[in-house]
């Protein structure tokens, strides 16, 4: 592994020595010799808009690509670095990243929404501890004449809570085994707030750990940018990230994105809090929606909340909307905040395309595991597409929710083939079946090896709209590019270098 | 019953017998010739445009385009394809009905008595390219039952079943619930115990000999037990220790399971001990290669697992590295097979793509592609039968449409004792999952797809980013001025009809909302 910030540092400080010991003789060297300005020789580059460059000269200069040549001539003064091949650098518009502490420590203290939501605010108080000693889930301000919303507290017995560390660590224990059953990855995976169902004001980047090792690991694979988007365990999610994987930390960050929201069975199935009221007793975590139905409603309350608001009534109901939600939702009805809606078997994208209808909102469809079933409905509307992993096993999320039963081989070269511009993601996918691979299984699952590239490249960045920065080896561009040692997303070749911004950020030994 | 019925019906037979007859001919020809591929033997170069000649499911020859085909044998033109050797599995579970036998101890049993033909693991072995499979227990054990080669064809393990008897699972490693003090002592009372019944039994062969024979004079126990070893008859041995004499006497394998490095140097200890030089395997799993050391010097070949990546969480700095195990025994010269992944997960069950992480990691393709066929042959002690296309050898042969290790490739027909068992056309299964296109219509039809694709993707990116007015087009600007207008009239919009062109099917649904 490289260290993407340390290298040019030394560089700097081994340009400075020289340049004292040497500098009538190396003055001219030195001053050409940034890190982020050379020319890559490539015996082909592919552009990632569907062109190649045979013998490519790609002058970078700054960080940025200047020109590509097919033979050109090498301007003075730049080293030249020879490859084999070269592509831009890739783009997952749907990766799953650390996000730290997020189901513990999330966004916004969560107990303070759902006070909010349940119009009891001054309850609040921000303590840990329940009146009967232990660590209360609940954690509101408790009143003598009233027991606690989540234990029971003073009817339960607090002494069969008594405060034991080893104890209380056994229970953290069971919780992570009980999340790991209910699908959640332990480590990789992403776990959105679930402190209400509607929360499209949080925003995942602030739980994003900008120096976590999963975007080193993104860089190695040569993935340079990600879209990072909120898992599915809340109806109307946070608002996902565009994010670089590499580069000075506070670089890093590129813009908020679209609302995650989820038609399907995630949102009631996976996460640790949906419970129904029979299975406990009834307390504040006791969460709707438990089906299907659910969901659908929730979804749709939220967004009949929202016209509420903007024509100046207020909603009633303790599962009302909070304002700040309702304020991000009007956006979307606006057609001022992008929206994603999570939808993976072919009845849940219908009723995605119905709820869209309904409000009027345009969206992308994220993770559309059983799209090779409404190809037609689509194309039709040319809804963008978000798809893959292509071999989904791996990933908990989707494996836990049972949605991917009736997957299909031959699903992306069937939305390749109707024209849907369409994005692939390896998900929380790394290394063996990272983007790369996913590129590799779309070729052989019959799409062109071109537009499995710009899968990659091209499209997920005008998905994003970051297209006029990365995505594609034209003058102007950030100069992202992957080096290959034989063609791109072959079982047999490996990643030999990742650039990104012009740095060289991975090199295999 | 009329003559005249029965005489066609006589007739109808004779006939049907007579059709079979030639279908079953054609079918399980004595003769068959693959003509025109390019053959990669494997064990030589690769032959352009050959012949590979195949008779009773035995290779009779191999050679160029010049060679002549028998005017008996069954031609099948095989030109613009590449002929492999059928993939070699060298150690895999999967094909048993439950992987372990709970019996900690269990060396009378066989995986026979396990092997369930109808497992997709074997269905798949075929469409993935793996002709040879050995069926073998799993790790979870102390020891374990006798493992066999099969065909992944068959009805019943007897159809199934080629080579039987080919060793004998152990694991160093502590099976679930057991910690190593129990493993060992448990192992260690195996032998012991056999040892022991071993002794009595060549001393009481002895005295049985001794009695019936005027040349043999009663010797103390001592050498009664030395002379009376090679007296000891089949029938002498019991079930339970049957298959530790065999093991003992050379006619089973020793394939001894390492989960951690730390049981390397046990392994290898019992290895010299008991003699099993030469015909032990180590089954590799965990940290394991960390003792590649020692296990290169005792040169003992192994088996690794499906991941064939470690990764190990440092402790204190978190850092995660990661190491690819058949790098480390490349670099000690150690000899290792692969073996198919048990999940369906497709990079890891196909043996061809673990074989293109090999090469990804620097080794070369025919080294690769020999891992999986000849290497694992040789490593389980069947390179006479299995492994390459040799004169000689078993007809197990796979057609690929190109470069086997390429997942652009895949497998067109997979040939086992000459007998055509799988075809990728007829593969019902295969062809649900992904069905093939039309060539022609298809390739221009998608031409099109991709121009009208790029203006479309153009409008679409900022739809996502920007607003939603791009959405779909021009149509999208329609859309959201009516979406718009509920925010300022009424928020009745479920009551609009729906704007964007919905199918039948979403208006349908609408109605009932």
């Amino acid at each position: 592994m490289n260290n993407t910030s340390k290298y040019p540092l030394m560089l700097w400080v081994f340009a400075l020595v020289t340049g004292f010991c040497f500098s009538p003789l190396l003055a001219e060297e030195e001053a050409v010799k940034t890190i982020n300005s050379y020319v890559v020789k490539a015996g082909k580059a592919h552009l990632g808009n569907g062109q190649t460059v045979d013998n490519a000269v790609i002058v970078v200069r700054e960080g940025r690509i200047e020109s590509v040549t097919s033979g050109g001539a090498v301007p003075e003064g730049l080293e030249v670095m020879e490859v084999a091949e070269v592509t831009p650098g890739l783009i997952d518009a749907n990766a799953k990243i650390d996000v730290m502490d997020a189901m513990l420590y999330p966004t916004e203290d969560p107990r303070l929404s759902i006070l909010r939501a349940l119009g009891m605010e001054d309850q609040y108080h921000g303590g840990d501890v329940c009146p009967c000693g232990t660590v209360c889930p609940a954690q509101t301000l408790h009143r003598h004449d009233e027991s606690c919303l989540f234990c029971g507290y003073p009817e339960h017995d607090p002494h069969a809570h008594a405060h034991d560390e080893e104890e209380e660590e056994e229970e953290l224990a069971e919780l992570k085994r009980e999340a790991m059953a209910a699908g959640v990855p332990s480590e990789s995976g992403l776990i959105t707030d679930q402190s209400s169902e509607v929360v499209p004001q949080f925003e995942i980047m602030d739980g994003i750990d900008h120096g976590s090792k999963d975007f080193d690991r993104l860089l190695q694979e040569g993935v340079t940018t990600v879209y990072i988007s909120p898992d599915g365990s809340a109806v109307i999610g946070s608002r996902g990230a565009t994010m670089r994987t590499g580069g000075p930390i506070t670089d890093r960050f590129m813009g908020t994105g679209s609302v995650k929201t989820v038609v399907g069975s995630d949102a009631y199935r996976y996460g640790t809090r949906n419970r129904s009221p029979f299975r406990g007793f009834v307390s504040i975590y006791t969460r709707r929606p438990d089906s299907r139905m659910g969901v659908g409603w929730v979804f749709r309350r939220a967004f009949y909340d929202a016209l509420l608001r903007a024509r100046g009534l207020e909603p009633t109901g303790a599962d009302k909307t909070s304002a700040e939600a309702s304020r991000v939702l009007q956006g979307v009805l606006a057609g001022d905040v992008p929206m994603r809606i999570q939808a993976r078997t072919g009845s849940d994208i219908e009723t995605a395309f119905r709820f869209a209808n309904e409000f009027g909102i345009s969206f992308t469809l994220e993770d559309p595991v059983e799209a090779w079933k409404r190809v037609d409905l689509l194309k039709q509307t040319e809804t963008p597409v978000v798809f893959g992993p292509i071999f989904d096993q791996p990933s908990g999320i989707t494996a836990g929710s049972r949605e991917m039963r009736n997957r299909r081989l031959h699903t992306v070269r069937d939305l390749s083939d109707a024209g849907i511009p369409m994005a692939l993601s390896a998900q929380d996918l790394r290394g063996e079946e990272g983007l790369a691979r996913q590129a590799m299984l779309a070729i052989r699952y019959g799409v062109d090896p071109a537009e499995a590239l710009r899968m990659v490249t091209q499209y997920p960045a005008q998905l994003l709209g970051i297209e006029k920065e990365v995505g594609t080896l034209e003058p102007g561009r950030r100069a992202d590019l992957v080096c290959w040692n034989g063609s791109p997303f072959s079982a047999l070749t490996r990643i030999e270098k990742v650039m990104l911004d012009g740095v060289l950020s991975y090199e295999r030994n | 019953m009329s003559t005249l019925t029965h005489k066609f019906l006589t007739l109808g037979i004779t006939l049907l017998l007579f059709f079979q007859q030639g279908v079953a001919e054609a079918q399980s020809s004595p003769k068959v010739a693959l003509t025109g591929g390019k053959i990669l033997t494997v064990s030589g170069a690769p032959v352009v445009d050959g012949t590979i000649l195949i008779e009773n499911g035995i290779i009779q020859a191999v050679g160029g385009a010049d060679m002549a085909v028998p005017y008996d044998a069954m031609e099948v033109d095989c030109s613009g394809m590449i002929l492999a050797p059928g993939l070699v599995d060298a150690h895999n579970p999967a094909g048993l009905d439950i992987p372990n036998e709970n019996l900690s101890v269990a060396p009378f049993v066989d995986v026979y008595d396990a092997i369930d033909p109808s497992r997709f693991f074997f269905e798949n072995s075929l469409r993935n390219g793996i002709s040879t499979v050995h069926v073998m227990q799993g790790n979870n054990c102390v020891v374990g039952g006798v493992s066999r080669i099969v065909h992944p064809i068959g009805l019943s393990p007897d159809e199934m079943t080629r080579l039987p008897g080919i060793a004998l699972k152990m694991s160093v490693s502590p099976k679930g619930g057991y910690d190593r003090l129990r493993q060992r002592a448990e192992l260690r009372g195996v032998f012991s115990e056999f040892d022991r019944w071993h002794e009595n039994l060549a001393e009481t062969r002895y005295e049985q000999e001794a009695e019936n024979s005027d040349d043999l004079d009663s010797l103390p126990p001592a050498e009664a037990r030395e002379k009376g070893k090679s007296m000891i008859r089949e029938e002498d041995l019991d079930d339970r220790h049957r298959h530790l004499a065999y093991l003992d006497g050379g006619k089973l394998g020793a394939w001894i399971h390492c989960g951690a490095a730390t049981d390397v140097a046990p392994a290898i200890a019992m290895i010299a001990d008991r003699g099993w030089t030469g015909r032990a395997v180590l089954v590799l799993s965990g940290d394991a290669h960390l003792a590649a050391a020692e296990i290169a010097a005792a040169k003992v070949p192994v088996v690794l697992d499906s991941d064939l990546i470690h990764r190990e969480r440092d402790a204190i700095t978190g850092e995660v590295e990661e190491t690819f195990i058949p790098e480390v025994m490349r670099q000690n010269r150690i000899r290792f097979a692969l073996q198919a992944g048990r999940s369906n997960v497709m990079p890891e069950n196909l043996l061809t793509y673990q074989a293109a992480r090999l090469v990804r990691n620097g080794m070369s393709q025919e080294q690769a592609l020999r891992t999986i066929t000849l290497g694992a042959a040789e490593i389980c002690g069947v390179a006479e039968q299995y492994g390459s296309i040799d004169k000689g050898k078993v007809a197990n042969i796979v057609m690929w449409t190109g470069n086997p290790l390429e997942m652009t490739s895949w497998v067109q027909k997979v040939w086992i004792e000459g007998i055509l068992a799988y075809d990728r056309e007829m593969d019902a299964r295969l062809q649900r999952l992904f069905p093939e296109m039309e060539e022609e219509e298809s390739s221009d039809e998608s031409k099109e797809m991709e121009e009208t694709s790029e203006g479309a993707s153009g409008e679409e990116a900022q739809g996502e980013e920007g607003s939603t007015e791009e959405g779909a087009g021009a149509k999208g600007s329609e859309e959201t001025e009516e979406a718009a207008e509920p925010l300022k009239k009424d928020g009745k919009s479920e009551e609009k009809p729906a704007p964007s062109p919905a199918p039948e099917t979403d208006s349908a649904s609408k109605g009932g909302l």
